[in-house]
């Protein structure tokens, strides 16, 4: 079960030998080493010293009492949320962004307005002069001027008709 | 050896003291909502689960409050455990994971603490009784750091084998692998170790994993 381990006796004269009796510190100032170099016990012996610790621990009288604590404060967490849980499942990252955007969209514009079924029926939609309609036509996105066009109509009535109408 | 004494006495706790309920039935009342069976388990595995988590993290405190943190989560997620006599070790498994984040952030905290803390006290306290209570901190501080460097399986095995005193069956039987296997990783996590704290500074490098 255990390894083999060199006598720890053996160890330590090595040690000494190199850094001397009290680690080189007795003839003068201490040397400008970091503690951590200052020579250190064999694991097996600092392992050992950790295990007869583990084997008497300290007494927890409020072990229990913690652990209720620990479990009343997660109940009461669990508790608070709980009546945004059924939202929050419900709406991924992406859903819940779409839902904003839509809220402001329709704040925004005011009361909803369909599209009128005749194209002709909007004559106002032509003669916006509008630098952003124009824009489009430059860059040649869309038409937009063309009343005649249909899809020149429907993107007015997308993109422009919530700012022109009014 | 006393260290064999916790094994040996949780395997009795498991099946139940003389009279007393067994885990498997603690585990089944608790899932059907009686606060305090659960509490009964917390009782019967308080200090074990203790001693593990103080492997990991050396200090009392903070294996008092992850070994509370393990049993919350035990009792939160108690619904999925399939098999209720399986109790102890998916509890000790649970523990174990938790001390392995504790140690951790303790070894990223320790590395820089430790220069600072041990310098001052070592130039404030030149007494030697003083400068070897700083350097044993300072041991057991490495001793954290260069077991937080191990890999997790080694780390397990030697903190279960030479701190909480398991036997090769025991740990063999908790880690789920052959009882070599667990004696292979005991032996080269040991190894890593004395070379590590045997050659501090070539330990303090990092990055060489």
């Amino acid at each position: 079960m255990r390894e083999e381990r060199k006598p720890r006796g053996a160890i330590r004269a090595t040690r000494e030998s190199v850094r001397g009796p009290a680690g080189g510190r007795a003839d003068g100032p201490a040397p400008e080493v970091e503690p951590e170099a200052r020579g250190w016990r064999d694991v097996d012996a600092l392992l050992a010293e950790l295990r007869e610790e583990c084997a008497a621990p300290p007494a927890a009288p409020g072990f229990v009492a913690g652990f209720r604590a620990r479990r009343d404060a997660w109940l009461e967490r669990a508790g608070r949320a709980a009546p945004w849980r059924p939202l929050a499942l419900r709406l991924a990252p992406a859903g819940a962004l779409a839902a904003v955007a839509a809220l402001v969209v329709t704040l925004g514009s005011g009361t909803p307005r369909m599209a009128p079924e005749n194209p002709a029926a909007a004559p106002e939609a032509a003669e916006y002069a509008d630098p952003f309609a124009a824009g489009l036509e430059e860059a040649g996105v869309a038409t937009v001027a063309t009343l005649d066009d249909e899809a020149g109509y429907e993107l007015l009535a997308v993109l422009y008709e919530p700012m022109g109408g009014r | 050896m006393p260290a064999a004494e916790p094994p040996d006495r949780d395997r009795k706790q498991a099946s139940g003291p003389a009279g007393a309920p067994g885990d498997a039935e603690l585990v089944r009342r608790a899932v059907a909502g009686d606060g305090a069976a659960f509490e009964g388990l917390v009782l019967r595995y308080e200090t074990p689960l203790r001693k593990l988590v103080y492997g990991y993290v050396l200090d009392w405190e903070v294996a008092e409050d992850v070994a509370q943190d393990a049993f919350l989560l035990a009792w939160r997620k108690l619904g999925g455990l399939a098999e209720s006599a399986a109790f102890k070790s998916w509890l000790y498994r649970i523990a174990i994971n938790r001390a392995h984040d504790e140690l951790r952030r303790s070894a990223r905290w320790g590395r820089r603490v430790d220069r600072n803390v041990g310098a001052e006290a070592l130039a404030e306290l030149p007494a030697a009784g003083a400068e070897s209570a700083v350097e044993s901190r300072l041991q057991r501080r490495a001793l954290v750091r260069a077991l937080a460097r191990l890999p997790k399986s080694q780390r397990t095995a030697v903190v279960l084998k030479d701190v909480a005193g398991m036997k090769y069956v025991e740990i063999a039987e908790l880690l789920g692998c052959p009882v070599g296997t667990a004696q292979i990783r005991v032996h080269r996590g040991r190894r890593r170790l004395r070379r590590w704290l045997d050659e501090p500074r070539a330990g303090e490098g990092g990055g060489t994993r």
